[in-house]
């Protein structure tokens, strides 16, 4: 049986959740993990194949090192690609790629910020210590 | 020409009683390569022909879900044997009576080969046969209006495990429904979440060089995974020591020692034993300092759990589990405490699963020769480029999600949580349509009384089978779906000591109007978008041929269709299972920790407790606890009235200990009323010493209300029928031995 302690145990992992979101962005803007989850399928990890023959799975860090890593807004120190990962998900990069990436052409009017926070909540969601660990498949 | 299966002499050219007496002569046929098969039937009469005559194709059985390599022998378009692949490194020339009797699942005469409207009253039998054009007008304008009355959220789509199910789902998807229910929670969800909180997966095992195997309830002589299968069997035969844990003795039980525990005291067990290795000083001191965390506080909190308090509690003597500990700590770390498949048994499981890579843990018996370990992973096909399923979707309409389940699969709902939702009508909105893929949720959802009153509440329900089963019987059209012997399906790949893709691929035409179920969802897709505009055309999405989706699967890979096709199989170079990478820290847990949690996390933030805490079995006097479980002829319930199967076993019984029979007055053979507080059944009793006087075993599959299954029909009961719908308080898991039931004299 669930312990008493459920309902502040949700308390506290939903305002840890929303604390990932809420800190980052606007209050106004909703996540919607399905959309994240898309996104990031199709264009992170396609890209990120492509290019490295390797995925980059929620599942690969802690939630811990995805707040980090997006909050911090650092793609690539190399200099082989953009350093912001921000850019991934602009409307100026969707642009870039839509006319040979389904999803950046479906969600090309979408503002920056609410794809960031689907970005956000799918990868801190899916991470390796959550309670769903996700997959790039 | 389609042969009449139920001539003496088969299209095989062997007859029924032929093949029950090779399936006797080969032990069921379990396991045993075709040589091996022929030697075994050597002195029976068989076919002057031999099965090596004709086409030789190569394919993957569908059977039962483990997919094993076959060949099959068709002469002029008819099929006449089905053997096992030698070359297969997953089964390795091995199939079972299942296997071989795909025979007459393809030439059954029950089979539905055309569509069929229901004319009569649900259930009442009457149908009329439709062209496929007039069922796919049918079905969409049934689906179109409960999408414009409820929304597409309208929509329940229930599938069963199959290479082709995510077809199934992405059409449900790109409808826009978000409400799936697949055979998860009947089956193993349990056990994963389990694993998953304790460990982050669930681990294979080195069954061929353990030194001890521990199984609790896993029956694997008879649950065949012919890789397990097999490699136990070698496991004993180096000389394995095997211990059972089950109130009835299975064959597995019968291959080893059989302790009948007192049926939901298992957590007593596996407690007590950690307490012993604990307190005794026994476990692995290295292994659980390196790989471990929670350790003082599971010290702490075992340390209630006396052997001789578990004696009370499961029947099994404090010496005897003292002995199983020091035993188990001497062969460590060759120790297999086997996962198990099936969990569906109690209310706790997810919590009792935990325990056991705990008790692995501290043996120290994980990731090295002959202990459990994490499979090799998987060949990496190419994935298909679908088109954008719709993302703005409505939640699940019972509530199976991170609030109420946070550990489940939410996707693959949960059978137990979203009937009570239909039927309390407390779903955040109405469900009215069903579709079922190969899902025979009547004969798989404990109460069946109940399911059928969730079908009652129901406009439409569209069943997409190859037989008349329960619950299409039901239905309010059928739409036939080919075999795996007709059909092209997408590639598969094991997870594996060996990696390999596989192939199935048709090896003779479809029996009459069947058709994939790629070629079922795109006439069904066109219709509907012949009503209603769809975010994404259906006719786009499912606008490409099985070849087309194999290659994408392939595109990645140095191998091409047409080889597979030719082979059956592929085995890439670079095989190897490298052991010993979590013992030395390289590779981390997927655990919040990155270790083995004997204390987990994931329980402890979601409001579980997160050390395993046993409750108090409670029982009622004079009455019987049923369990129930798998012969090895058949597969759930779906090839029971397989003719040759069904000849096997034409009826199930009810297992009755002897002192109980005695007590009641029943002798073997004699038909007996069996009541539950949900339904009752008359049935066979077969009074056996190999159940304890406190359980009463009826196996699975038996006692269909589907006349259309007339070799089924009127034989044996349902234990659904009797359990009462309790599941996994996590994992929302199906418990199917939960049910007190009465034996009554008739």
């Amino acid at each position: 049986m669930r312990s008493s302690k459920r309902f502040l145990a949700g308390l506290t992992l939903a305002a840890l959740l929303f604390s990932v979101v809420g800190d980052a962005f606007a209050a106004d803007v909703k996540a919607n993990k399905k959309r994240g989850q898309v996104y990031f399928r199709m264009v992170c990890t396609a890209c990120h194949v492509d290019l490295t023959g390797a995925a980059i799975p929620p599942a690969g860090r802690t939630m811990a090192e995805w707040r980090a890593y997006l909050d911090a807004d650092k793609h690539d120190a190399s200099g082989k690609t953009n350093p912001s990962a921000r850019y991934y998900i602009s409307h100026a990069y969707r642009e870039s790629i839509k006319d040979h990436n389904k999803a950046a052409k479906k969600f090309l009017k979408l503002p920056d910020e609410q794809l960031y926070a689907d970005i956000y909540l799918f990868a801190v969601n899916g991470a390796k210590d959550s309670d769903t660990p996700a997959t790039c498949n | 020409m389609k042969p009449d299966p139920r001539k003496q002499e088969t299209p095989t050219g062997l007859s029924r009683r032929g093949f029950l007496t090779l399936c006797a002569a080969t032990g069921a046929g379990a396991a045993m390569p075709w040589r091996s098969f022929k030697a075994a039937s050597r002195g029976l009469k068989v076919p002057a022909h031999s099965w090596s005559r004709g086409e030789v194709i190569p394919s993957t059985c569908n059977m039962c879900v483990n997919r094993c390599g076959i060949k099959c022998h068709v002469v002029d378009g008819v099929l006449e044997k089905i053997d096992g692949d030698i070359r297969n490194p997953k089964t390795a020339g091995g199939t079972c009576a299942k296997g071989q009797a795909g025979v007459m699942a393809l030439y059954d005469p029950d089979r539905i080969t055309h569509p069929m409207i229901r004319v009569g009253a649900r259930g009442e039998g009457k149908w009329r046969r439709a062209s496929w054009e007039e069922a796919f007008e049918y079905t969409a304008d049934k689906i179109d209006k409960i999408i414009g009355k409820y929304g597409p959220e309208g929509l329940l789509f229930s599938s069963c495990t199959d290479l082709t199910e995510v077809f199934f789902i992405k059409f449900g998807k790109y409808l826009g429904t978000p409400n799936f229910a697949r055979h998860a929670t009947l089956c193993l969800a349990s056990r994963n979440v389990g694993y998953f909180a304790t460990m982050g997966s669930v681990p294979d095992a080195d069954l061929v060089n353990a030194k001890y195997i521990l199984m609790f309830g896993a029956n694997r002589m008879e649950s065949f995974e012919l890789p397990h299968n097999r490699d136990l069997i070698a496991g004993l035969q180096n000389g394995a020591r095997l211990v059972v844990i089950d109130p009835r003795m299975t064959v597995t039980a019968s291959k080893g020692e059989w302790l009948p525990i007192r049926p939901r005291t298992d957590m007593a067990l596996t407690l007590a034993l950690m307490h012993v290795l604990i307190m005794e000083d026994l476990y692995d001191r290295d292994f659980v300092a390196s790989v471990t965390t929670g350790f003082e506080e599971l010290k702490a909190h075992v340390a209630r759990y006396t052997p001789e308090w578990a004696q009370q509690e499961t029947g099994i003597p404090a010496r005897t589990i003292i002995k199983m500990a020091r035993e188990m700590a001497a062969a460590a770390p060759a120790v297999v405490v086997y996962p198990g498949r099936r969990s569906s048994w109690y209310t706790n499981d997810a919590q009792f699963r935990r325990t056991l890579p705990m008790l692995m843990a501290l043996l120290g018996a994980f990731d090295t020769r002959g202990a459990s370990f994490f499979n090799a992973g998987k060949v990496k096909l190419g994935s298909f480029d679908w088109e954008l399923e719709p993302v703005e979707v409505a939640p699940r309409f019972d509530g199976f999600d991170e609030e109420n389940f946070p550990l489940a699969h939410h996707e693959d709902g949960g059978y137990i949580n979203l009937r009570d939702t239909i039927l309390n009508g407390t779903g955040k909105y109405p469900v009215k349509g069903w579709m079922l893929y190969k899902q025979n949720t009547l004969a798989s959802v404990a109460d069946s009384a109940k399911t059928l009153r969730m079908m009652e509440t129901m406009d439409f329900i569209c069943a997409i089978d190859i037989q008349p089963s329960q619950t299409a019987w039901m239905a309010d059209i059928i739409l036939p779906e080919t075999l795996y012997l007709e059909r092209l399906d997408p590639l598969w790949t094991p997870a594996g000591t060996t990696k390999y893709v596989g192939i199935r691929q048709p090896v003779v035409k479809p029996q009459g109007e069947a058709k994939t179920l790629l070629e079922i969802l795109q006439g069904l897709g066109a219709a509907l978008d012949k009503r209603r505009e769809f975010e994404t055309p259906l006719a786009d999405v499912f606008n490409f041929t099985m070849e087309d989706y194999i290659d994408a699967q392939l595109k990645k890979l140095p191998i091409d269709r047409a080889t597979l096709v030719k082979d059956g199989m592929w085995i890439p170079p670079g095989q190897g299972l490298k052991l010993g990478e979590y013992r030395n820290g390289n590779q981390k847990f997927k655990t919040p920790s990155g270790k083995i949690e004997f204390v987990s996390e994931r329980f402890r933030r979601n409001g579980y407790d997160p050390l395993p805490v046993y409750e108090p079995v409670v029982e009622e006097p004079g009455k019987q606890r049923l369990v129930t479980g798998r012969y090895a002829w058949f597969t759930h319930a779906s090839n029971q009235n397989n003719i040759w199967l069904n000849a096997i076993h034409p009826e199930n019984e009810v297992w009755i200990n002897p002192d109980l029979a005695e007590e009641k007055d029943i002798e073997d053979g004699e038909y007996v009323k069996v009541r539950s507080p949900v339904g009752e059944v008359r049935i066979k009793a077969y009074v056996t010493p190999r159940i304890r006087k406190d359980t009463v075993f009826i196996t699975h599959g038996f006692g269909t209300n589907s006349a259309g299954q007339t070799t089924l029909y009127g034989k044996g009961a349902a234990d659904q029928v009797l359990m009462e719908d309790r599941a996994d308080t996590i994992s929302n898991n199906q418990a199917l031995h939960e049910t007190f039931v009465e034996i009554v004299k008739l």
